[in-house]
């Protein structure tokens, strides 16, 4: 399996959210109802979704005020520290930002 | 697709690690623990045991290389020996971490599941270093 192309996981950086190329920032708010927050395991299926798409993902917890997290990053991830109920607003950047925004929506 | 060694001092923790680390490779990563030292009439110690290391790595083989995670101390000596006691072209496949063990092996489990190859693998365990759990 080649995957020599594929650039390391997340930029680990926040989104930069200028659109001067022919990306356009996609947003959306979603709740997170998984009564044990967004732990661990429901993490990695986040993590794993949101790579299988090359805009750039990020996430802020609106309910702790959060740093941005990029959500191709399982650590960057937990640290949203996002429970039930909390509100997380995810923002993705690229040439299949809506893709991957529906995509991600389901997941919480 | 890598694979994955877990090496410590203890064999219960470096099933547990494995637990956690299964989990989130989603059973797709070959992923061995290495823990403590199991003497020849059965006897069992706290420490990390270059034989059992080396056959961890076999187990774990893949063309791809395989990461080597471990806890602390002796564990990087042996796991050193236990590489050396490799074929040349097999050595150079063979990634030690400098990433924590726990957090380590659940970013290597992740990335490697995503088919990140060996350095890559390693440098995203590694990352961990610098982010700290908790904000202050």
């Amino acid at each position: 399996m080649g995957h020599d192309t594929k650039q390391p996981f997340g930029s680990g950086g926040p989104a930069s959210g200028s659109s001067s190329e022919n990306r356009t920032d996609h947003e959306a708010v979603v709740v997170v109802s998984d009564p044990l927050g967004l732990h661990l395991r429901t993490g990695k299926d986040v993590v794993r979704v949101a790579s299988q798409f090359e805009s750039e993902i990020t996430a802020l917890n609106l309910s702790r005020e959060s740093a941005h997290v990029d959500v191709k990053s399982i650590l960057q991830l937990m640290q949203l520290q996002a429970r039930q109920g909390h509100e997380i607003r995810l923002v993705a950047s690229g040439n299949d930002a809506a893709a991957a925004l529906d995509a991600l929506r389901s997941l919480f | 697709m890598i694979g994955l060694v877990i090496i410590s001092h203890s064999q219960l923790l470096a099933l547990g690690v494995c637990d956690i680390a299964n989990q989130m490779a989603g059973g797709s990563v070959t992923i061995v623990p290495a823990g403590g030292i199991t003497s020849g009439d059965g006897d069992y110690h706290i420490g990390t045991d270059v034989l059992r290391i080396s056959q961890a790595i076999e187990e774990a083989w893949s063309d791809d290389g395989v990461l080597l995670l471990m806890d602390l101390g002796s564990a990087v000596l042996s796991t050193e020996m236990a590489v050396e006691m490799l074929p040349p072209e097999k050595q150079s496949r063979c990634l030690l971490s400098n990433a924590p063990l726990v957090e380590g092996a659940i970013i290597a489990a992740l990335q490697a599941s995503l088919g990140f190859k060996l350095e890559d693998v390693n440098a995203a365990a590694e990352e961990t270093l610098k982010r700290p759990k908790i904000e202050r």
